[in-house]
């Protein structure tokens, strides 16, 4: 879950004075270059679902009288936890008496107190708001530092930890005008562009402690304006939404957000629908064949309320064949990719799932939030996972039919159990029939008697939830010559195969084992040689030398500088050794990495490498505790790189030296008891 | 400044510590309270540690706290542990960090055991069973039924709801998924717990009933209660008809056991008039043996052991817990005695040789050998304990004790964790008294009818008088004892504790000693069986108590030393509640409610503070203080915590809204900031009054019964807390002593 997952709203309230009845003392500003500063940062249409807006609140910043401002932000309907709010206040400022105001249209100079705004009242109204925790206000005016000295020390110190106050003129000083939004301006410019060293298209929301600093760096050097911080979150703020992030790197083609999670990854219907070179692994998403596995699938997410377990061993298919099951359905996805649902039968109806879930790493709560999001369930009817199950059943029971919701790597769960027990079982709970539910679950082999595979999660969830059980690998659903028309592909590189690349192509896909990773990797392999000069032998050698060398060999191939090589290689068994979503981008991969192995240090440029290498087409992005975190995107893979290489320090060595990075931190000591 | 870890560290190091092989490394004072308690519990499940080693200690204070750990509160989660951890005898370090923190001085505090499935507040009742592979307990309480996995401590799905409050539960069926609830009155209701779907629902006939039993016969499972008729129904658990004609005749059946044996299903009731019978059930219900136990039997467990035959086990209400021969009805061994009644036993197997655990209302619960009790240990618990039951976690044989607390704990019965008591009996009142060498002493009242000083830890309090003389509870069987109300502080430079105990009201000089003990000063006995719960106070040189000598006498207050009465009497009143005394612009005024108002009131003239505050219902605890300058007070309880102008009557900020359990209310000066603290059923939390943001907390594992709070002039606040046991805590503002 990312930092912002819990915000409903984001209000972007300005507060702007530019002309004042006591001109001679109060002279007209140009505040609208300021407002529309902020606001193109804030309100810019890039920002998605990030983006804040003015609505309800456009008249505070026309010269407000204080009974509209107080209105405003201390009547109903108020501020929660699902709120977030940005404060803007530019205008003049004038300390009195002790008291900084905000000047209004018809304050009066020798009376201030009258028809003025205390600025410190400001914060208090906010303040009061108990549940808000995502707050930032800008105090952009003259002396805006003295209402430091006028929050009470009980509040000051007590804000929460999502809040924080900048003043952008110490106590005593004058503020310039546009001196704070031009310095924010071209700090916003440089974010974007991408020039400041800081900046990245990772993380959608900024850190406070590098913003401020900025802010402040730049403030002072051509203002000689001290910013006065009061209160600074540590972690990205919601408040801080970053200009360069792309939502769409490396992440799912654009389709209904409920949907995103198990939308197909854009790299991937490159890969796989437009044949654009170079070929990236192919994620996970297969398009073309599975036909009778896709018809049974799209039967059931359009029948009568029904729960379907999509069983299977990792890499036979059955996540691809569900991502194309959501992905295909989305209105937005088919209207882009019209040319490409014509070759791609069996298709889905438009809409046919409503929501889309990946579980890896997830809890019950989060899950059950995410479903509540997708069905537009509103906030939770409740405490905890009760709350969430209970919006989910009045926005259920509030639809005309039954709704689809497919949810993928249940075995990748925080707690899989629990996620089937707590949350599953009440979903489906045979009282409501308002669910079509489609579960995708790792198991074993691809037989059909369950007693000789002992009791394993995709059983339980089968029985837990009364559900039937799908075996993508079953022989009812294979179609070899799927797996052969993948590697076909790969080995025309898009083009149309040759007879002699469909034969080899075909004799691939007999040595695979029905995975479709390792037919990917061997089919890559291969597909420099003449189809026909690949010998069963040569096959044989190439099929036995397993998906861990078969990477490393493509590596070898797409990253010729040995040194490189290694680091990527490095970088990519952490990521195999992680655990849950992945490890963090910015903070602990490159020393996890460099701790792992190797006598050369690995850093922040060379993650920048790997990430745009095509071998970063094995790595899945994800947000995990508002960072961004990357793992390998298969299961089989992530087994095979956790071996390490030949030569490499064992996999407890390895789990120990991250162990160590991560104390050291943590800034704990390590001591060997 | 405690700057928190990244948030992959607090999930993950000890996962990959324990790929690792060293997590033990990473199980430190320090660490522990950032690390994700949910997943450290998935590794940990109940590893054991060398008994007496450190990480011993360390898990034993860890598992006793687990449930009151957070993610999101790690603060909370280092209050909670250090305060763990220093009554399982580890020193805490003193944390350096900005805002309000938590430094324990001394715990003395019952610990021990793994909390396995929490109920706040309310008396759980537990069974083991296996499901989907995994140990789970199922626990009930009220109206409500919770399973929970064994290892992890983790609830499987949400809580089932039965119609009527939950008295026993048991759980069995061939997928170990058929989950049992019976209620006093009969109400046996029947889920499946994977598909939730309930599977029966029906009325038993009796009343008073106290013990359920599953087991299978002839290849069907059925349950099996009875209460006070005394007729045993036996019905299928899939179809809830009778799988037996009703059978037995002995009235008041307390409790029930099944056992599987070589020749078939056999059951033990426990009867209220002290025999036991045992009976076949394979074809027909038949009686079997009748054994006489002298006592009133409150629980029974029967089994099978390979070379010992079938053991019946028994609970009696006057304490002890027996052994016998279930074949020919000797008994088999001395009789254990615990201080309590007993209501719960159990019997397992560890190694092949039989093993009885018994529970106690004393809080005791007694595990051993079942032939060789010297040979036994003792389990400390806060409370109650309802129920025990053996069972198999990851393949060790475990003990559950589901105690009145509201949890319900796990114990190796043969290396219990960490297990450790040092008070006798529950706490119920507590003051704090400054010293004259700049340090605080504490003292309580206990459930005994004691008055103790306490200045430090150990096991016995510096010194204990016996206030109750000649005044003892009627108790009923299940309630809690009055303990000693005390107040104590300084009069005339002495260091004074005036009690209230059954309407013994009793002044003591705890600065003088008479053949040991201190000196009664004054003692006023209020009409036995017609009193209320007096008010007390000590402070600002004099001592006061108010209370009815009569059942028709009116409230009057009087002074302590003297046994003079002060000019304000109040008309008896059943429904007014007396709410303590409080000091404000150098007088001394009572608290009183109807229900509708509070009032402070001149204890000399009667004359009230201001005009009177609305409240709704008990006020629960209240408590006055000083912020910018005005009196204000502290309204606590019926879910709030109010802060209103004493000149006014008015609510200064929005109400709090709280738990319903109110167990105190205290203002404080940390540093320079004003706050207050309020004591909850099992938590202590700190709230700007200025803001009403809640600043810092302290959860407990076990429930707390009083808190008393003292601000010394360095800025430091000493918090006693007292319940199962005594804890100090120094709270502090870490901003302020930085640099």
């Amino acid at each position: 879950m990312s930092a912002g997952d819990d915000v409903l709203r984001r209000h972007l309230i300005a507060i702007a004075t530019d002309t004042f009845a006591a001109d001679a003392t109060f002279p007209p500003l140009d505040v609208a270059s300021e407002l529309r500063t902020v606001a193109d940062w804030l309100t810019d249409e890039s920002l998605g679902d990030r983006r804040f807006t003015d609505e309800g609140y456009e008249v505070l910043a026309r010269s407000p009288r204080y009974d509209q401002i107080r209105q405003l932000l201390t009547g109903d309907p108020g501020f929660t936890s699902g709120d977030a709010v940005v404060l803007y206040v530019t205008g003049h400022g004038h300390k009195d008496q002790g008291v900084h105001w905000v000047v209004l249209r018809d304050s009066d100079p020798s009376r201030l107190s009258h028809n003025s705004l205390g600025t410190a009242e400001l914060i208090r109204w906010l303040a009061a708001y108990r549940d808000l925790t995502h707050v930032l206000i800008i105090i952009d005016l003259c002396q805006a530092g003295d209402v430091a000295d006028e929050i009470p020390a009980a509040l000051q110190r007590d804000l929460p930890e999502g809040w924080f106050v900048l003043c952008t003129a110490s106590a005593g000083v004058d503020a310039g005008l546009g001196a704070f939004s031009g310095v924010l301006e071209s700090v916003i410019a440089d974010l974007r562009s991408g020039t400041h060293r800081e900046s990245n298209d990772q993380e959608p929301y900024l850190r406070p402690s590098y913003f401020v600093e900025e802010l402040q760096r730049r403030l002072t050097e051509k203002h000689r304006q001290k910013l006065v911080s009061i209160n600074q979150p540590y972690g990205p703020s919601v408040c801080l939404p970053n200009p360069r992030y792309d939502a769409t790197r490396l992440e799912a083609v654009a389709t209904n957000p409920a949907r995103r999670d198990l939308a197909l990854s854009q790299s991937a219907l490159d890969t796989h629908w437009l044949h654009r070179a170079p070929v990236t692994f192919d994620q996970g998403s297969v398009f073309t064949g599975r036909r009778r596995l896709m018809t049974r699938l799209i039967d059931v997410a359009t029948g009568p309320a029904d729960t379907l377990v999509v069983a299977g061993r990792a890499g036979c298919g059955k996540s691809a064949a569900l991502a194309r099951l959501v992905t295909c359905s989305d209105a937005a996805f088919r209207q882009q990719y019209a040319h490409v649902l014509a070759v791609a039968e069996p298709v889905p109806p438009a809409d046919s799932v409503d929501v889309a879930v990946l579980a890896t790493g997830k809890t019950p709560d989060q899950i059950a939030q995410q479903i509540a999001d997708g069905l537009g369930a509103g906030e939770p009817q409740g405490d905890g996972l009760t709350g969430w199950i209970t919006a989910i059943w009045q926005a259920l029971g509030a639809r005309d039919g039954p709704a689809t919701l497919v949810i993928d790597g249940l075995d990748e769960a925080s707690d899989p159990t629990a996620v089937t027990l707590t949350l599953l079982e009440r979903l489906t709970s045979q009282k409501y029939g308002w669910l079509r539910l489609l579960i995708g679950v790792r198991s074993s082999g691809s037989g059909a008697t369950t007693d000789q595979r002992g009791r394993e999660l995709a059983d339980l969830v089968v029985d837990a939830l009364g559900a039937r059980r799908l075996q993508a690998d079953a022989d009812e659903f294979w179609e070899e010559e799927d797996l052969a028309g993948y590697a076909a592909q790969l080995l025309a590189h898009g083009e149309q195969p040759s007879p002699e690349q469909s034969r080899l192509a075909a004799r691939i896909a007999g040595r695979s084992g029905r995975s479709y990773l390792l037919t990917g990797l061997v089919a890559r392999h291969l597909a420099e040689p003449s189809a026909d000069s690949v010998s069963d032998a040569l096959l044989r050698e190439v099929v036995e030398t397993g998906v861990r060398d078969l990477v490393l060999q493509d590596l070898e191939s797409s990253i010729p500088d040995p040194a490189m090589r290694d680091k990527a290689l490095r970088l990519l068994r952490t990521a195999a050794l992680s655990f849950g979503r992945g490890i963090p981008w910015r903070d602990l991969w490159a020393r996890a990495a460099t701790a792992i192995d190797g006598a050369v240090p690995v850093d922040q440029d060379d993650v920048a490498r790997l990430l745009n290498q095509r071998a970063s087409g094995y790595l899945i992005r994800d947000m995990e505790d508002g960072g961004v975190v990357y793992r390998l995107f298969h299961d089989e893979l992530k087994s095979a790189l956790t071996e390490g290489r030949p030569g490499d320090v064992d996999e407890t060595s390895a789990h120990l030296a991250i162990t160590r990075t991560l104390m050291a931190h943590a800034g704990w000591e390590w001591t060997l008891r | 400044m405690i700057q928190a870890p990244h948030p992959y560290v607090r999930r993950y190091l000890a996962g990959h510590a324990a790929k690792a092989g060293v997590l033990e490394q990473v199980l430190v004072p320090d660490q522990l309270p950032w690390l994700d308690p949910v997943r450290l519990a998935r590794q940990l499940r109940l590893t054991p540690a060398p008994e007496h080693s450190r990480l011993w200690t360390l898990l034993g204070a860890w598992r006793s706290v687990r449930h009151r750990l957070s993610w999101d509160d790690p603060r909370s989660n280092i209050a909670a542990l250090d305060a763990a951890l220093l009554a399982s005898g580890m020193p805490t370090p003193r944390r350096s960090g900005a805002g309000l923190s938590w430094h324990p001085r001394w715990v003395e505090w019952v610990t021990g055991g793994t909390v396995v499935g929490s109920f706040e507040g309310r008396r759980p009742f537990a069974a083991f069973g296996q499901l989907a592979g995994r140990s789970v307990l199922v626990t009930g309480s009220d109206t409500d039924v919770g399973v929970w996995e064994s290892a992890t401590g983790e609830q499987l799905g949400e809580l089932f709801s039965a119609s009527e409050e939950v008295a026993a539960v048991a759980i069995g069926g061939d997928e170990g998924s058929t989950l049992a609830s019976l209620s006093r009155s009969g109400r046996l209701t029947l889920w499946d717990v994977v598909s939730r779907a309930q599977l029966l629902d029906v009325s038993l006939p009796g009343d008073a009933f106290r013990s359920l039993a599953m087991g299978r016969l002839r290849d069907r499972w059925v349950a099996v209660a009875a209460g006070s008729t005394g007729q045993v129904s036996v019905r299928w658990v899939d179809t809830g008809e009778d799988a037996l004609a009703p059978f037995g005749d002995v009235p008041f059946v307390r409790g029930v056991a099944l056992a599987r044996t070589g020749t078939g299903l056999r059951a033990a009731l426990g009867h209220a008039d002290g025999i036991v019978t045992t009976w076949d059930l394979q074809e027909q219900a038949e009686p079997r043996v009748t054994i006489v136990i002298g006592s009133e039997v409150n629980a029974v467990d029967l089994a099978e052991f390979d070379g010992y035959g079938i053991l019946l086990a028994t609970g009696t209400s006057n304490g002890l817990a027996g052994v016998w021969d279930a074949t020919t009805g000797v008994p088999l061994g001395p009789a254990w005695e615990h201080d309590g009644e007993v209501r719960a036993v159990a019997l397992g197997s560890v190694g092949g040789d039989p093993m009885l655990v018994a529970g106690a209302l004393d809080g005791t619960v007694h595990v051993a050998p079942a032939l060789q009790p010297a040979a036994g240990t003792v389990l400390p618990h806060p409370d109650a304990v309802t129920t025990v039951e053996f069972g198999d976690v990851d393949g060790r044989v475990m003990v559950a004790t589901a105690c009145a607390d509201g949890n319900t704990r796990l114990w190796d019965p043969v290396q219990p964790s960490a297990a450790r008591t040092s008070v006798d009996g529950r706490i119920g009142s507590v003051a704090v008294v400054a010293t004259d060498h700049d340090d605080v002493d504490v003292v309580t009242g206990d459930d005994r009818g004691h008055l103790q000083l306490w200045s430090g830890p150990g096991d016995l309090p510096m010194t204990q008088v016996d206030v109750a003389g000649d005044r003892r509870a009627r108790l009923e069987k299940t309630a809690h004892e009055p303990a000693a109300t005390v107040a104590a502080g300084h009069v005339a430079g002495r260091l004074v504790a005036l009690t209230s105990y059954l309407g013994a009201i009793r002044l003591f000089d705890l600065d003088s000693q008479v053949n040991g003990r201190p000196r009664l000063v004054r003692a006023h006995d209020l009409e036995e069986g017609t009193w209320r719960p007096p008010a007390l106070h000590v402070g600002d040189d004099e001592a006061l108590f108010a209370a009815t000598d009569t059942w028709n006498d009116p409230i009057r207050v009087r002074d302590a030393v003297t046994g003079r009465a002060t000019g304000l009497q109040l008309p008896q009143d059943a429904s007014s509640y007396l709410l303590g005394f409080h000091r404000s612009r150098a007088r001394t005024w009572l608290a009183v409610s109807d229900h509708r108002q509070l009032t402070f009131l001149d204890v000399e003239t009667g004359t009230p503070l201001g005009p009177p505050i609305e409240v709704q219902g008990s006020p629960g605890s209240v408590a006055v203080g000083l912020l910018e300058g005005e009196d204000v007070v502290a309204v606590f309880g019926s879910g709030r915590l109010r802060l209103c102008d004493v000149s006014s009557g008015a609510d200064r900020i929005p109400p709090i809204t709280t738990s319903y359990t109110a167990r105190g209310v205290a203002f404080a000066r940390v540093g320079e900031r004003d706050v207050v603290l309020t004591a909850h059923f099992a938590t202590v939390r700190v709230w700007n009054p200025y803001t009403g943001r809640r600043l810092a907390q302290l959860p407990f594992g076990t429930n707390i019964e009083a808190m008393a709070v003292h601000s010394s002039p360095d800025g430091i606040v000493h918090v006693a807390v007292a319940g199962p046991g005594l804890l100090l805590t120094e709270l502090y503002d870490g901003s302020a002593r930085i640099g």
